[in-house]
């Protein structure tokens, strides 16, 4: 079921009646029925076998951890931690990876003059396993490290582990920012759910408008990248920036918004990425939920773990302190980004494009700061304007943009093959002779699609300053109607989701 | 050991985390005042903590440290 269709919309308004008619001490139940339901109109049933094993197995883990912490017994403790990790991670794995590995041991036996023919399995895994086994890794640990308590009650885990707004796309929640919303009791409040369904609103605008549109251009593009080479590869590489945001952060506002309708507010995952002055930067306003977790559940731990340091006591000794300074963090930081690419998917243009490629972007700011601030005071640049900023917000754009060229276009090689058909552009042509109208959208479309971007241009500016909706909430009521109603009709006129397109796919749904 | 010698061994550490002699700490000192203060930094800083002081902070105190008056009293109540 997708989250910009009409069946969805109607789930979500009898799931938000019948939460509001329960006895208040019954509304979590109502959410776990919901999150059911939902499960089973968009996945295929027995999947949800997996989840329920997640489920039972980190209710007796969390609470066996607990209760051997309270005993004193850390050597008890540390064993539940690691089946509760081991059975979570390893039904990831084998759900998600095992072709990965086993083309990759294919073609390793091939390179070695012994090749194999290990079949791939045909594993369907539950809608939204990326998302909840990170989530629940991250409550297993923190349980742990006693940062939360643990949850004991059978049918809360299963809610906080399948609370149904989580399974399209996260955000990955962390159990102590949720635990308290989830079970207590939601008194209906008519403003909290007019702005709700408001950025339920514009999420669906983003997505069926402004992205649906992009994605004709992208598809056309990289469909065919022989005739279209030179300036349209990167006219795809750039709209395929918004596309991706538009996508990914549209559906993040249906899901953030339809959840404050119940009156729980799940975390942000997206803080206007593209305003960010460096790619460290951007990934903390990109996919924010992911980008914390792996600082707090990976490399934080890599680094305080004794053979880190251990490793950074060697280096001070034998290559000085300011190499201590950088190569420990830099490695660890490997790890953070070669398991970011593979949480993309098991495959290489996954984990080079996405992973190691940002690694090194960022490994290479660190190390050549220095550089960097003595050229910038040698030529007096001012690093506090304007054109400064916009210079700084478009180089980590460009960057980002290649890495999101190896994530959409599902090949490594063939993403380097597409980069090579734009390199050394000649044909500038083709942004004045009508070419940008042949590209599945006919000109009064291709005209709509930059007009809305613009408009998400507007929006992000505003929202830089607050929230939006808060912004909106304070002007007078003709105003307000204008907005809105402009909004609703914007989608019903200009929404994409006629035959032939199929609104069902949103971009992080397969993960 | 008192709060003052406390601080007086934790601008030390500062000082030398952050390649910058002229770093001042005081209770309210959060990572949004000290430029180079980012999360890898944050490791670095507390596993030189540890190192200095001899002690070992576990993983809620690494997430859960406001300023730098929390590190301190929590490096009291760890070497008391």
């Amino acid at each position: 079921m997708s989250i910009t269709s009409l069946p969805f919309l109607l789930f979500f308004a009898a799931t938000l009646g019948i939460y509001y008619i329960l006895p208040k001490r019954y509304q979590w139940v109502g959410l776990f029925v919901f999150s059911i339901a939902f499960f089973h109109f968009s996945a295929a049933d027995y999947t949800i076998l997996y989840a329920v094993m997640a489920v039972l197995v980190t209710t007796l883990c969390a609470g066996r951890i607990a209760k051997a912490k309270t005993e004193g017994n850390s050597r008890s403790a540390k064993r539940w931690l690691a089946l509760g990790l081991v059975v979570n991670l390893g039904i990831l794995a084998t759900l998600k990876y095992s072709n990965f590995v086993i083309r990759n041991v294919n073609f390793a036996a091939t390179l070695a003059g012994k090749p194999t023919d290990i079949p791939q399995l045909d594993l369907l895994a539950p809608l939204g396993i990326s998302f909840y086994t990170m989530s629940v890794v991250g409550y297993l640990l923190d349980v742990y490290w006693g940062i939360c308590p643990a949850q004991t009650n059978l049918v809360k885990t299963a809610l906080f582990v399948g609370y149904w707004p989580q399974l399209t796309s996260g955000p990955i929640a962390r159990y102590n920012e949720v635990r308290e919303q989830l079970y207590t009791e939601h008194k209906f409040d008519s403003r909290q759910i007019a702005l709700g369904m408001q950025r339920m609103l514009w999420g669906i605008f983003k997505k069926l408008v402004i992205s649906a549109r992009l994605a004709v251009v992208v598809d056309t593009i990289y469909g065919d990248t022989v005739t279209y080479g030179g300036y349209y590869i990167w006219l795809a590489a750039v709209l395929f920036m918004f596309q991706l945001y538009t996508d990914f952060s549209g559906c993040m506002d249906i899901i953030l918004g339809a959840s404050e309708c119940y009156g729980i507010r799940l975390p942000e995952n997206f803080r206007t990425p593209f305003f960010s002055r460096s790619v460290q930067e951007y990934w903390q306003r990109w996919h924010i939920t992911l980008g914390a977790w792996l600082k707090d559940y990976i490399l934080y731990p890599v680094l305080r773990s004794r053979a880190w340091k251990d490793m950074t006591k060697w280096i001070k000794a034998h290559w000085g302190k300011k190499a201590a300074k950088q190569i420990p963090s830099i490695l660890g930081m490997l790890c953070v980004w070669l398991l970011m690419g593979l949480w993309h998917g098991g495959s290489w243009n996954y984990v080079l494009g996405m992973g190691v490629w940002f690694w090194f972007l960022i490994a290479a700011a660190q190390v050549l700061e220095p550089v960097f601030k003595k050229a910038i005071a040698l030529l007096k640049v001012n690093t506090e304007c304007f054109s400064w900023h916009l210079f700084q917000s478009l180089r980590v754009f460009a960057l980002a943009m290649i890495g999101n060229m190896f994530f959409r276009l599902n090949g490594f090689m063939k993403t380097l093959r597409v980069i090579k058909a734009g390199l050394f552009p000649d044909n500038p042509e083709i942004f004045f002779d009508g070419s940008l109208f042949k590209l599945g959208l006919d000109g009064p479309n291709f005209i709509l699609m930059v007009v809305s971007l613009f408009v998400l241009l507007i929006v992000s500016l505003l929202q830089e300053k607050g929230s939006v909706r808060e912004q909106i909430a304070r002007q007078n009521l003709p105003f307000r109607w204008i907005i809105w109603y402009g909004l609703i009709f914007g989608i019903l006129i200009f929404g994409m989701y006629g035959p032939g397109y199929n609104a069902a796919d949103f971009i992080y749904q397969g993960f | 050991m008192s709060r003052t010698e406390i601080y007086e061994k934790l601008t030390a550490v500062f000082q030398d985390v952050f390649d910058d002699d002229g770093i001042e700490i005081n209770d309210s000192t959060t990572a949004a005042d000290i430029e180079d203060w980012d999360s890898l930094t944050h490791i670095m800083l507390l596993s030189a903590v540890e190192d200095e002081f001899g002690i070992k902070f576990d993983m809620k105190a690494v997430q859960g440290l406001k300023d730098v008056g929390a590190m301190v009293n929590l490096i009291g109540e760890l070497l008391a």
